[in-house]
């Protein structure tokens, strides 16, 4: 009986397998239950491991992710930067292209209300000029009725001149450098110098006595006597002054710079203008009170065009008893000063009928001195 | 007398039964449950990949006796079974009882030492195991299943070609005696 259990215990054990799970398969089909027993306990085991694998798998994928496969994030950040570089390149060029079209359109404008005939031409270059001194090539040449000396200037000012000409293309001095001179009057002064360049972006202007007066922030115009600039164009401004031995040290900061220097007008046939007069600025006038009447109020006035008496702020006398005797004294105030006197005559002898009151001449804003 | 070359049949070999530790054993056979239910989701290309069969074949034929493969192929096909949604309990048991009880016949009559035989021996199972689910699917549970044989003979070989070194990994795991 062993015997036999033994040599038939392999298939008898297979047999028994393939019967059981033919059963349990059969029962699932015929009455379409689900062994769940059978599912929960799997599962019940294998989640723990599910649950280990799954940890290891997000890890190592977060870390492949995050720290291994950081060869891409490098590419896509060079990508960006790339991209980055290209694009403020692109802005500061539309930037310049900007800048130079607002020059080109102030230049234009300066051009055509300018009385002087010029040029407008483009510096194309920067080359050593003669004397050891820098100079701009510029694109107009003698094909353009380009001459030596001929002036070089942008709506703020002279920039320099020519000192070279070629067919197609003229080198030109730059005011700043040090061979440049020009003759140059200052606006409010008068005074008269030389301007020279210091190789940097002020200048000089020799030639001026320290007992000539002069100020900061006074603009010099060219003077028009050195046979090459035309009277009247915009030098610069004085940014600092002081005496020296014999004369003044004057350093003008020059305008035409100011807004750089990529287009310039040429000026092939200049027409002196006169220097423009400096601006007037109002400045307070003060009026004293008169030597009887009772200070009544602040005595400071500005100047107007009706004149100073019939203002706000001018000096009122004392307050009359009648309202007329007020109103008159509000319009002329009383004659008690020789200037009041010399006043109230002329104003009787220019207006004849209105001699009571009325009729204040327009020009008497200023103080008249005391006798 | 087998018409095999001497390679495969290698009396003094044939006879040698392998011992594992049954935690190994254990950790083996639900580290491959839970790589055919788990892995393929994530990584697709393992999906071909039948590591249950592959560990089923190996301790069968290792341990050479049908009663161990039968009873092997039970739980490893039943766990499988069990851990597959929408998936009959039984079937994938049936078709692994089947393939332990005949890998345990074979490593009787060849040396399952030689690679090559350890190639072939799971080529066939292989086959075998996809043909009689697929009989077992479609004829006993009426399953709408597709057996497209060369597809399965590419699987099969995909399957052999990784079982060779993976059953030398797992050779490490042996007692000596």
């Amino acid at each position: 009986m062993e015997q036999l259990i033994n040599r038939y215990r392999n298939i008898s054990v297979l047999i028994l397998a393939i019967v059981a799970q033919l059963s349990l398969l059969a029962y699932q089909v015929r009455d379409a239950h689900d062994v769940r027993l059978i599912r929960v306990w799997a599962v019940s085991a294998v989640t723990p491991m599910a649950r280990l694998l799954d940890f290891a798998r997000s890890g190592t994928s977060g870390f492949l992710n995050n720290y291994l496969l950081l060869v891409g994030v490098q590419q896509e950040n060079q990508r960006l930067k790339t991209e980055h570089d290209t694009l403020t390149m692109e802005n500061r060029q539309l930037h310049a292209e900007l800048s130079s079209a607002d020059r080109a359109r102030e230049l234009a404008i300066f051009q055509q209300h300018s009385p002087q005939q010029t040029v407008a031409a483009r510096i194309i270059g920067d080359t050593t000029g003669g004397g050891n001194s820098r100079a701009v090539i510029l694109d107009r040449g003698a094909s353009d009725s380009i001459a030596d000396g001929m002036p070089l200037i942008t709506a703020g000012g002279i920039v320099g001149r020519i000192v070279q000409v070629f067919p197609n293309a003229a080198y030109a001095m730059l005011a700043t450098e040090q061979n440049f001179a020009a003759g140059v009057i200052s606006q409010k002064s008068h005074v008269t110098g030389i301007l020279k360049g210091q190789g940097g972006s002020a200048a000089v202007v020799d030639g001026i006595q320290n007992e000539q007066a002069l100020e900061p922030g006074e603009l010099f115009f060219t003077a028009g006597n050195d046979q090459i600039f035309p009277r009247g164009l915009l030098v610069g401004r004085v940014s600092s002054v002081r005496n020296g031995r014999a004369q003044k040290d004057v350093v003008v900061t020059l305008s035409g710079f100011e807004n750089g220097l990529e287009e310039v007008l040429i000026v092939t046939r200049g027409v002196h203008t006169p220097v423009p007069e400096p601006p007037v600025v109002p400045q307070p006038v003060v009026l004293q009170p008169p030597v009887d009447a009772p200070p009544l109020s602040q005595e400071v006035t500005q100047p107007s065009a009706k004149g100073g008496s019939d203002s706000p702020g001018s000096p009122v006398p004392a307050p009359a008893n009648s309202s007329q005797a007020k109103s008159k004294a509000m319009r002329s105030g009383p004659v008690s000063t020789d200037a009041d006197r010399a006043m109230e005559a002329e104003r009787a002898r220019r207006h004849p009928q209105s001699k009571k009151g009325g009729g204040e001449p327009q020009d008497t804003a200023t103080p008249v001195p005391r006798p | 007398m087998s018409d095999f070359p001497s390679g495969f049949v290698d009396p003094r070999k044939k006879d040698r039964i392998a011992r594992y530790r049954w935690v190994a054993v254990a950790g083996i056979i639900l580290a491959a449950i839970l790589f055919q239910v788990y892995v393929p989701p994530f990584f697709s290309y393992f999906a071909y990949l039948e590591m249950p069969l592959l560990v089923t074949v190996y301790f069968s034929i290792m341990r050479r006796s049908q009663a161990t493969g039968v009873l092997l192929g039970m739980v490893i096909g039943l766990a499988q079974d069990s851990l597959s949604p929408n998936h009959p309990v039984g079937l994938f048991g049936l078709v692994k009882t089947l393939v332990g009880y005949f890998a345990a016949y074979m490593a009787q009559r060849f040396d399952v030492q030689n690679p090559l035989s350890r190639f072939f021996i799971t080529l066939f199972l292989f086959i075998f195991h996809q043909f009689f689910y697929w009989v077992l699917s479609s004829a006993l549970l009426g399953l709408p299943t597709e057996l497209a044989p060369g597809e399965v003979v590419v699987l099969a070989t995909l399957n052999a070609g990784v079982a060779v070194p993976l059953y030398h990994l797992l050779d490490k795991l042996r007692v000596s005696d």
